[in-house]
């Protein structure tokens, strides 16, 4: 037998180099408050920023799915509708936190079965899993009609007040101080022993195995952050809406959910902010594209897909190195 | 018993149609190692074309032509599309199951603005006929849905077995690098396992038109039914998936008659997760081992 030389691996484009774990939140804090303190943006604009800020939410837990632990799942609108359902019928007889609390242990729950049961398969058949179990939740939420009360949806769930702030800028304050801890998790991920293991899993399961990393479990552990971040972001996304409706949560909700870390750059600390402003406030501002504007979006997504694989984060990182070049040539 | 014997024809009418999703699904799968998302669209563009075609005043048959003429249109254009990253550089998994997503997003869109949003139906051919079964009556359509069929898988399976395009489909298929070595233009026959899948879909999509009324929405749940069909026949075995899909196909029937239609709806996700979870392989495939590195 001849040895050959194996062609070079790709550069991995998870970055495993230590951040200042606060940087982050912090930036995102003060654009909050410099957002609803000075800019003061209309009920329309600071509706889009709430919503990008709480897919931006959801999106952090597919980015350590996607981008660390290298699994995609079209089913994640499930967990996106654990939290909002679970908003929608207990924020108001139980309180905020019993409803945050019990969206967030549904969708564990759920994570951790269908986790164990699809995760040992390879990536493809993963995927077509997680569609059926997206379809599924789909058909549960249209006719459990004691739980969701069905199409119509349930109305009149309430919001969280912060600050002594009312309506949209009360849910905006949540959602960007949850946004800040869940980017804080992120980092704090990225560094640690699971984190590691997770992205090592990813680029070289071989060598993963010689670790002694368990690569099924660290994809399960990814599949439940991201569990709890979409129901986190569900939670958000039902107080915007005043309540919690089927079509809130279907399969575009998913591939929304997916496209967001990959248009970012998978695996990118900013990915999921930089991805949720494309995703979530492009299309409402590409309005004067009336009906077209999602085919214009379904387009731009394939070629993003098919052409810049690394995401905005590849454009970044080219830019970067191109002035570096100039400053030191 | 004349009632059972009913659903069961219905749903192998209805399951022929799975059972071609689910045969495009395979034939893109088997050639270039691609999940397309976007299967159930082309079956949904198939059903469009030739209903507004048959509404200007056309027969069937042109209709179904023009439909198989556009829909193998788009299929060549997305194979080119999906060809060209691939040629030099390995694609990663994730990111052109994001790609076909894209153009699912899309061609939905586009279906919706161009031919309307309401289900449609189209006339059948032997719209009046019907078979009796005991003393019930099946539409004559359900017979053509699974002629239709037949033929549809028995062109594939000659294609595939007796000419040269598809002997090098079925090399791409085996190993792309040998295939590569032994002269096998791989690019190209990614383009022409694009356009067989969406040749395929299109007939089964003017097929399934005149007995389900089809709008742009129902492309995501006929990709699923059509992905359980594939799955349940191991994703790599045409023949495998057509089994696959009649078997749903009469599931849906027997729930959807005897229980009610939300079950119905929930068979093709429940008999996908269950094939998933307990013969990853598919009822018919063989377990494959997986060499590591």
């Amino acid at each position: 037998m001849t040895v050959v030389a194996s062609p070079p691996r790709p550069a991995p484009s998870v970055r495993t180099t230590r951040h200042w774990r606060w940087t982050q939140p912090a930036i995102v804090l003060l654009v909050g408050a410099v957002v609803l303190l000075v800019v003061r943006p209309g009920p329309f604009d600071l509706r889009v920023l709430t919503l990008v800020a709480a897919y931006a939410i959801a999106a952090v837990g597919f980015n350590v799915l996607v981008g660390f632990a290298g699994v995609v799942s079209i089913g994640n609108s499930l967990f996106l509708a654990a939290g909002g359902y679970a908003w929608a019928i207990l924020a108001v007889p139980r309180g905020p936190l019993v409803a945050l609390l019990a969206g967030v242990v549904v969708a564990v729950v759920i994570a951790v079965l269908a986790g164990l049961a699809l995760l040992r398969l390879r990536a493809y058949y993963f995927a077509v899993g997680t569609l059926a179990l997206g379809a599924l939740g789909t058909v549960v939420m249209r006719n459990w009609t004691s739980v969701t009360n069905g199409d119509a949806g349930i109305t009149g769930a309430g919001y969280l007040k912060l600050f002594g702030l009312t309506g949209v800028s009360s849910i905006f304050a949540a959602a960007v101080l949850l946004l800040a801890v869940f980017l804080y998790l992120q980092e704090a991920l990225r560094t640690s022993p699971l984190g590691l293991a997770m992205i090592v899993g990813r680029f070289d399961p071989p060598v993963a195995d010689a670790l002694g990393v368990n690569v099924s479990r660290t994809r399960v552990a990814a599949f439940v952050l991201s569990a709890v971040s979409a129901a986190v972001g569900g939670a958000l996304v039902a107080q915007l809406a005043g309540g919690a409706f089927p079509d809130q949560f279907s399969t575009t909700a998913a591939i929304s959910l997916l496209v967001i870390p990959i248009i970012g750059g998978r695996g990118w600390r900013w990915a999921p902010v930089v991805g949720a402003i494309v995703v979530i406030a492009a299309p409402e501002y590409l309005r004067f594209l009336d009906e077209y504007r999602l085919a214009v979006y379904g387009v731009l997504v394939t070629l993003v897909a098919l052409f810049l694989p690394g995401g905005i984060h590849q454009l970044v990182r080219g830019l970067v190195a191109r002035v570096g070049r100039r400053r030191h040539g | 018993m004349t009632q059972a014997a009913y659903f069961v024809v219905i749903g192998l009418g209805v399951g022929s149609v799975y059972a071609l999703s689910g045969l495009g699904i395979v034939t893109l799968f088997a050639g270039s190692g691609l999940a397309n998302f976007a299967q159930g669209d082309f079956m949904v563009l198939g059903a469009l074309v030739a209903v507004n075609v048959v509404g200007a005043g056309f027969g069937y048959l042109p209709a179904l032509a023009t439909a198989v003429v556009v829909v193998a249109a788009a299929g060549l254009v997305l194979g080119g599309l999906f060809t060209l990253p691939m040629r030099h550089r390995r694609v990663d998994v994730d990111v052109v199951i994001i790609g076909t997503l894209g153009v699912a997003t899309t061609m939905t869109t586009l279906s919706g603005i161009w031919f309307g949003r309401q289900p449609q139906r189209l006339d059948s051919p032997l719209a009046g006929a019907f078979i009796p079964i005991g003393d019930l009556q099946v539409p004559a359509h359900y017979a053509l849905l699974l002629a239709g069929a037949a033929l549809v898988f028995g062109a594939v399976h000659w294609f595939h077995r007796h000419t040269d395009v598809g002997l090098q489909l079925r090399a791409v298929a085996s190993s792309v690098p040998a295939a590569r070595d032994a002269g096998v233009r791989v690019g190209r026959m990614l383009v022409v396992a694009w356009t067989i899948a969406a040749l395929v879909g299109g007939v089964a999509g003017v097929l399934v038109a005149s007995v389900v009324p089809i709008a742009p929405e129902a492309a995501l749940p006929l990709g699923v039914n059509g992905f359980a069909a594939a799955i349940i026949g191991g994703l790599a075995s045409p023949a495998g998936a057509v089994v696959g899909g009649l078997l749903i196909g009469v599931a849906e029937a027997l729930a959807g008659g005897y229980l009610n239609d939300t079950l119905r709806q929930a068979v093709a996700p429940v008999v996908l997760l269950a094939v998933l979870i307990l013969r990853p392989g598919g009822l018919l495939g063989r377990t494959r081992t997986v060499r590591v590195a």
